[in-house]
């Protein structure tokens, strides 16, 4: 009977024990974020503001808005965040003004006692303007389970109450993918989108009005895809088509071709690569010599991978739309004042749901005379609809 | 008329025979099966049978479930051939040895496409689509023990190795080994008792791949992290995962050499196994799991009378942790902290007693067994659990009668098991979400009141002197409510020598 009690002791202790080691919250680590006005706003001071954190690995997502001094102090379990912060900036002198600003800090590891972070605002200026209002690249599938790919599409809205020509006007897809973030040399994102594959719309300055809320059309190919497969869309009606690779093109002689500045523009089908529309300065031969570079970044080997690319200055770009997959993305391909975030089809990589959806973006409001007016925030994550239905499919 | 088929030809095979085999009535007495794991214990493990037997046997199962766990599957067609032996020596050596093959079909398997889940859960690879698996297993064991000097040295060990896989997408191809091996020293002490202790240690390896075939593309697959959490940053197309598993552990022993009196055993297993994905240098996750248990029973054996009360207890304390990682945009991710987010604890306690008479032409034993579990499983940010409490109180009779020279046993159990209370939590996910109906079903599988009942019958029968033949049919039956039920059936043919 003794050695009963024992032994009963000895299992009652180990069970208090790992009771007693019983762990009930989770650490936390001191964020200080520090919110810095650039010189380039200077008389300028901070009037409110909300910082978004988000943790990459849980997607939890927290705000705060207890803005001290330009100064935000929250505690938070270990991770890596990407930090925005939106907010309004007041000037000091003069008459009092207001404007928009933001700052983004991706990949901010916290961990440890304590940590701090610099966030830099820069200002946030919606135009009316040219902007992307659909992107279909993902292609289609055909009853018998093949993919399709010749029925992509772009479509460009007349944001403004302005006739815009459509002249000119740039769709550049980037060189980098949203998928694979790399070092890369010269780091030029601050300036200027990197980019490979440039399209542009011909004509002589004027050619090519666009209405208030009106819209062109670019396909890929520019016929009726529904002769080849039943689950596409007719194109025939598009406004523009691309000149693409010898071995998939089929040109329709009744639309108008894009010009070919540089490669071929295939569109990524699931896309991993992001686009912008900009407004060419000078000529196709000017840009070509004064706009190409060589980026390079250290590969796997411990080599250096270099590649011919060109760069479209920020200040030449209407607008921009980031395209990602959540399972795959690690950073936006914009500077953030073009785009803050990024749409999709498809969650992961090769997502077989992602066929026939395109990136829509939404409506804003609609105008008195009745002109539908799209929302433009430079951020694409709010600005689109993601995994739509395309606009032209009946 | 199976049975009449079989009572015929197991009447012609008798016709030759004399001795009707003393390891059977052994095997088939439930005290008996009540009380080999007290015996458990390598270095004593010569007294835990009164008489060496071997077996080989085949066995065909059909198990359907409406209520189960989405990741263990709603049931499985079984295939097994198994041969056991046990050789008894008391003043030398004591043998004894254990293979098996299976060949499974588990169905339904949701939510997990990694194999041997009771070790790796909640750290499973995922999928919402899952579907029918096949499996097959090779099972090899045995031990030795030797008297020297007074002391009783045991060795003992074995291996098990699972490989499984679906021929459609999604398509896991795992491969699982699991290696015991246990040190085990013993010494007889006076009036016919023995002690023991015992180190015991387990390595596991497990390899787990998916794959799919179809060109389109294919689903979200993630690493649960435990309740339907999961990393976002590493779900996707990691589709290779590694699963290194030790366990140690030390077990003490006391029972009667004469199977008669008092027996206890105390033991303490701590577990940790460690998770890693390819191309991620750090392990994303990793469970520490502590285990003590308890178990104390009288037993005594005489020629007309039997009886055991047993007494068992565990708890068991299972952690996870789980590594967060900053994605630097080079090839590796990068590891930025980890902390215990999940935590299992489950206690249970069970209370069996039988007793059993020998008449002159039959035995009888009447039995009850009752337990009582908890189970608390807990996710931190977001937070989730469920908590649960229940009880159990079954009876059971056996009866061996000799027809001719065959042996004919039935076996009839009956067990209501009531949920005391239950609670939950995952109000954070969208119950749209395949993995809130996951959870839900889940749930309600493990809170719901259970009446099992159960029925065996086996006839042995002699084939010569040193052999004998057995068939053996057991049936069970549970209710969880008037729509959701489980059945479980086995048919087995065997020979003991």
């Amino acid at each position: 009977m003794k050695n009963v009690k024992i032994i009963m002791s000895t299992l009652l202790a180990i069970t208090v024990l790992f009771n007693a080691c019983k762990k009930s919250d989770s650490e936390r680590t001191t964020l200080t974020a520090t919110i810095t006005i650039p010189a380039s706003l200077e008389g300028f001071t901070l009037k409110s503001g909300t910082v978004t954190l988000k943790e990459i690995n849980s997607g939890r997502v927290s705000t705060s808005s207890a803005i001290i001094n330009n100064t935000l102090t929250v505690a938070l379990p270990a991770g890596s965040y990407n930090i925005v912060f939106e907010g309004e900036l007041e000037s000091t002198t003069g008459e009092k003004t207001v404007s928009k600003v933001r700052a983004v800090e991706d990949g901010v590891i916290v961990n440890g006692p304590s940590v701090s972070t610099e966030l830099t605002l820069f200002l946030y200026k919606t135009q009316e303007n040219f902007v992307i209002k659909e992107v279909f690249f993902t292609g289609t599938v055909t009853p018998q389970g093949k993919t399709y790919n010749g029925d992509k599409y772009f479509i460009i809205y007349n944001n403004s109450d302005k006739v815009l020509y459509a002249d000119s006007l740039m769709i550049a897809e980037s060189h980098f993918l949203t998928t694979t973030k790399r070092d890369y040399t010269p780091d030029v994102m601050a300036t200027d989108f990197t980019t490979s594959s440039i399209v542009m719309i011909p004509g002589t300055g004027k050619t090519y009005p666009i209405q208030p809320g009106g819209s062109i059309t670019i396909a890929n190919n520019a016929i009726n895809h529904l002769f080849y497969n039943e689950l596409s869309v007719d194109l025939r009606n598009a406004d523009f088509e691309l000149t693409l690779l010898n071995s998939i093109n089929v040109d329709n002689p009744q639309v108008a071709d894009l010009e070919n500045i540089s490669g071929y523009m295939t569109m990524h089908n699931r896309g991993y690569k992001s686009y912008v529309i900009a407004k060419m300065k000078g000529s196709k031969e000017d840009f070509l010599t004064n706009q190409a570079y060589v980026t390079g970044y250290v590969n796997a080997a411990g080599n250096v991978t270099n590649a011919n690319v060109y760069k479209i200055p920020n200040s030449w770009v209407l607008d921009a739309v980031n395209l990602s997959v959540a399972s795959e993305f690690n950073w936006i391909v914009t500077n953030p004042v073009l785009d803050m975030g990024w749409t999709y089809c498809g969650k992961v990589n090769s997502d077989d749901t992602r066929y026939g959806k395109s990136v829509i973006r939404k409506v804003y409001s609609t105008a008195p005379n009745g002109r539908v007016i799209l929302q433009d925030t430079n951020n694409s994550a709010e600005d689109f609809t993601p995994e739509s239905k395309p606009s032209l499919f009946k | 008329m199976f049975l009449g088929v079989f009572l015929s030809v197991a009447s012609c095979y008798a016709q030759d025979t004399t001795i009707y085999s003393r390891p059977v009535e052994e095997q088939l007495s439930p005290i008996v099966k009540l009380r080999d794991e007290l015996y458990a214990s390598p270095s004593l493990h010569a007294f835990y049978r009164k008489y060496s037997y071997s077996l080989l046997s085949v066995n065909l199962e059909n198990t359907k479930k409406d209520l189960y766990l989405r990741q263990e599957g709603s049931g499985v067609n079984s295939l097994r051939i198994n041969s056991e032996s046990f050789t008894k020596n008391h003043k030398g050596v004591s043998l004894w040895g254990n293979a098996y093959y299976t060949n499974d079909k588990i169905k339904q398997v949701n939510f997990n496409e990694t194999l041997d889940y009771h070790y790796v859960y909640p750290y499973v690879m995922a999928d919402t689509v899952g579907g029918d698996l096949n499996a097959e297993s090779y099972y090899f064991g045995g031990g030795i023990s030797k008297l020297i000097s007074g002391l009783r040295f045991a060795l003992q060990g074995s291996f098990k190795g699972i490989q499984s896989f679906r021929n459609v997408d999604p398509r896991p191809k795992n491969i699982s080994s699991d290696i015991d091996f246990a040190f085990s020293i013993g010494k007889e002490i006076p009036n016919n008792k023995a002690i023991s202790i015992d180190l015991n240690l387990k390595k596991y390896i497990q390899n787990n791949s998916l794959d799919f075939a179809n060109e389109l593309g294919f689903p979200l697959v993630y690493h649960d992290a435990g309740l339907g959490v999961y990393n976002e940053l590493l779900a996707g197309t990691r589709m290779l995962a590694y699963y290194k598993g030790l366990m140690l552990g030390a077990q003490l022993n006391f029972v009667p050499t004469n199977l008669d009196g008092f027996s206890a055993q105390i033991g303490f297993n701590r577990f940790q196994l460690n998770k890693e994905l390819d191309k991620i240098a750090d392990r994303i996750s990793a469970i520490k799991e502590n285990r003590s248990y308890l178990l104390l029973a009288y037993h005594h054996q005489r020629q007309k009378n039997n009886l055991i009360v047993k007494l068992k207890g565990y708890f068991n304390k299972r952690e996870g942790l789980e590594a967060t990682f900053a994605n630097t945009g080079q090839t590796s991710l990068y590891k930025v902290s980890e902390e215990v987010r999940y935590t299992r604890e489950k206690l249970g306690i069970k209370f069996s007693a039988a007793y059993g008479k020998a008449k002159k032409k039959w035995k009888w034993f009447l039995g009850v067994e009752g337990t009582f579990n908890t189970d608390n499983e807990n996710y931190f940010l977001p937070d989730r659990f469920i908590d649960y409490q229940t009880v159990s109180a079954g009876v059971f009779a056996t009866l061996t009668k000799p027809l001719g020279k065959t042996l004919l046993n039935i076996e009839v159990k009956a067990n209501q098991l009531k949920v005391l209370s239950d609670d939950y939590s995952w109000g954070d996910i969208n119950t749209k979400k395949g993995i809130y109906q996951m959870l839900n079903a889940n749930y309600i599988y493990l809170t719901t009141d259970i009446f099992t009942t159960n029925a065996t019958l086996r006839f042995d029968f002699p084939i010569n002197n040193k052999l004998g033949a057995f068939s053996n049919v057991t049936g069970a039956y549970t209710y969880f409510d008037k729509i959701n039920k489980a059945r479980n059936l086995i048919f087995s043919l065997g020979v003991v020598f």
